[in-house]
């Protein structure tokens, strides 16, 4: 689904991504992994065409991201606040965001009633708009786009992130339903090794933009990541 | 020593402030500038203080210096409530450190002296003191007049301060400075109420009993402990929340008839709502009437004839000036979502569509409000004819790409009449090709001796620039795709 060849980015002479290949199949859940700087964002940024890569490239179904736009088709993502549309109200954002993918306005109805259990009550209704909600319920709303019309590939930086203890695990619920249902392959970060460890079958430690080692979960992952980590 | 620890924050905040990190050249040549009309002012207040009482040939040369001073101060208390910053140390990084809350106020109360506005004042006073008020009134009236004066300054300063905590700057409070200075100027005029007379009045007496000038340094440590007051009992954390509330009544426009013409309407409306529902393009929106009713102020005028190039001036000003200040802005106004944009998998011939469409529509609704003007003579409506069909064809696209090469995000929460965040030079420099451009085709046509055709020329340009619409929306489509991730980057980095 996903294939990397020799991408390499730097930030004044700095090396932030330098990956010979990595090639993340269809259906996979791959979990990304390292401390701050490791060059986390700045991959999944090149992986979505927002930076441009100094040599190399990456594919999704075998078409370069840079010079093919079809990729974008079939990919939810979502980053940061940079992704959310600040003076809409939630309702607003996922009608714009569903009709630009190409969704009916009962489909849209349809996928919020879904997710009404994630969001938890705090997110429809409100008549607040974006900018005037907490963190959290950012958080929410962005990724709840992001999973929008089950896209195939989705992208999810830090997603936990300001997520209260239930939602987090709510996430890890959808991510896992999703997986079942779609086959969607979901590309996530995380600084919390638990739930890395517990959602994805495959988490990769990214070090100064290096892939320094390259798991597949079993009953030692979040062992070997602990001690990985550890000071 | 904390306010020296203060103070180099501070100075590091300046240096390493983006402004200076964007052309080496450009700030020289700023520097240099500003230096030389520095220089100009010093030596215009000094020539005019040594030869003041020449000038003045009616009345007492002090006593009219005094009416001077009181306009100034009424102009200095307009300018510095519109132009001045508010002296702020970013608090809520101190607030959780053990530091009295009585030094954070000081601090920052005392670095609103030290502003430009206060050695304008200096420049203006010393060398009066020097060269009148001491050989009127002898050397140590002098001193005792200039420290007054000074302190008066403060005063206003920091009375500016206290009003403008008090209120946020919007159109309405711009429209009622203008009235009541106005309506002081008119008062003056028909010699019904003289205001300068008052304050003038009030110097001259001080002048004459110096002693009482300890009036101002009261006034202004009156003003100060008020300041002092205020700031104290409102540093909370919960006055740096922004408002809510009041959102229900942008909820009810939807915009839902632009539904009917698919994707581009839905951008449209999205387009609208960001327009509506941000302080900052909302007051832009509120100066737009003034913008169009420049043509008011010349097409009076004798001087100009209705067929003379700045004619055609007017006209690109008034059809075109509302979509110009769309467009420019178009792209980093969006910077806040622009990633979300171009990971959605829009097509970039609609999103460059519908800001055209939306423009052209902006283009349109100016030329009709405008077509009164017809009263000035039909010249008139006609340039304009023309200058709208050469807006809309030529100019109209041209700013959109021009706007690819804006890289800086626009904050659009924050709204003030004089906001300058996001706007560089950039988009003054491209205001002359806009505008040189039309008048350099009409006026070879006009020394040729038929204007008319010029008109016609322009109006058949307009058109031909219509028809190749497709043509320029892909090469703004090109050029957005060649620039995506240098706009992408500059937008991300807010500041």
């Amino acid at each position: 689904m996903i294939q990397i060849n020799n991408l390499q980015k730097s930030y004044n002479g700095n090396r932030a991504v330098d990956i010979e290949q990595l090639i993340i199949p269809t259906g996979e859940s791959f979990g990304l992994v390292g401390n701050n700087g490791a060059g986390k964002t700045t991959l999944f940024r090149l992986l979505l065409d927002l930076l441009k890569a100094d040599s190399g490239e990456a594919f999704i179904k075998d078409q370069s991201v840079a010079r093919n736009e079809n990729w974008k088709k079939i990919t939810g993502s979502y980053l940061d606040q940079g992704f959310l549309i600040d003076f809409l109200s939630p309702e607003e954002y996922f009608n714009f965001t569903g009709k630009i993918k190409g969704l009916t306005k009962e489909e849209i109805q349809l996928y919020l009633a879904d997710m009404e259990d994630f969001f938890n009550g705090e997110v429809l209704g409100k008549k607040k708009l974006i900018r005037n909600f907490s963190m959290g319920n950012q958080q929410k709303i962005g990724i709840a786009a992001a999973m929008m019309g089950h896209p195939e590939i989705i992208i999810l930086d830090e997603p936990f992130n300001s997520l209260d203890p239930s939602t987090q695990i709510r996430l890890k619920q959808l991510i896992k339903k999703q997986k079942a249902i779609t086959k969607s392959t979901f590309l996530i970060s995380s600084h919390d090794l638990n739930h890395i460890a517990e959602v994805c079958d495959r988490v990769v430690i990214l070090e100064n933009g290096k892939i320094v080692h390259d798991l597949h979960t079993d009953n030692d992952t979040l062992a070997s990541l602990e001690s990985y980590f550890a000071v | 020593m904390l306010a020296i620890q203060f103070l180099s924050h501070q100075w590091k905040q300046a240096k390493r402030s983006s402004i200076w990190q964007r052309n080496l050249a450009v700030n020289l040549i700023m520097g240099f500038f500003i230096f030389i009309l520095f220089a100009e002012v010093v030596i215009l207040a000094i020539y005019v203080s040594d030869k003041w009482h020449e000038i003045i040939t009616t009345g007492e040369p002090v006593s009219v210096y005094h009416q001077a001073v009181a306009w100034y101060f009424a102009g200095m208390f307009t300018m510095r409530f519109f132009m001045q910053k508010l002296p702020a140390l970013e608090i809520r990084p101190y607030q959780q450190l053990p530091i009295k809350k009585r030094h954070l106020i000081h601090f920052v109360l005392v670095k609103g002296v030290f502003n430009f506005f206060s050695l304008i004042s200096m420049v203006f006073f010393i060398p009066f003191a020097i060269f009148q008020i001491s050989y009127f009134h002898g050397t140590s009236t002098a001193w005792i007049w200039l420290l007054g004066l000074l302190f008066l300054d403060q005063a206003i300063n920091l009375l500016v301060i206290y009003v403008k905590k008090q209120m946020v700057t919007n159109l309405k409070i711009v429209v009622l400075f203008f009235a009541v200075l106005s309506a002081l100027a008119l008062a003056e005029y028909t010699e019904w109420y003289s205001f300068s007379s008052t304050i003038a009045g009030f110097l001259d007496y001080l002048l004459i009993h110096p002693w009482m000038f300890a009036l101002l340094p009261v006034l202004a440590l009156l003003l100060y402990a008020l300041n002092f007051e205020y700031l104290k009992q409102g540093m909370y954390l919960e006055s740096f929340q922004p408002k809510s509330g009041r959102e229900d009544k942008y909820l009810n426009n939807q915009f839902s008839v632009l539904d009917r013409i698919g994707l581009i309407g839905e951008l449209i409306a999205l387009e609208l709502k960001l327009q509506l529902r941000n302080k900052r393009t909302r007051s832009m929106l509120m100066l737009a009437p003034l913008f169009l009713g420049y043509g008011f102020f010349f097409y009076p005028q004798e001087e100009y004839g209705p067929e003379s190039g700045f004619m055609i001036f007017i006209g690109i000003f008034v059809t075109s000036i509302l979509s110009i200040n769309y467009l420019q802005y178009s792209f980093s106004s969006e910077g806040g979502h622009f990633d979300f944009f171009l990971t959605l998998g829009l097509r970039m011939k609609d999103y460059v569509s519908a800001k055209l469409q939306l423009s052209t529509f902006l283009i349109i609704a100016s030329y009709i409000i405008t077509i009164p003007y017809i009263y000035f003579g039909t010249t008139i409506f006609f340039t304009n004819t023309a200058c709208f069909l050469f807006s809309l064809g030529i100019i109209n696209p041209m700013i959109l790409y021009f706007a690819t090469y804006n890289k800086k995000a626009m904050v659009l929460t924050k709204g003030s009449a004089f906001n300058y965040q996001g706007i560089s030079a950039m988009h003054f420099f491209i205001m002359i090709p806009v505008f040189i451009l039309p008048i350099f085709i009409y006026l070879p046509f006009k020394w040729f001796g038929n204007p008319t055709m010029g008109l016609i020329v322009l109006g058949a340009l307009g058109l031909f620039g219509l028809l190749l619409r497709p043509w320029f929306i892909k090469n703004i489509v090109g050029n957005l795709y060649e620039r995506k991730y240098i706009m992408a980057e500059g937008f991300r980095d807010k500041s």
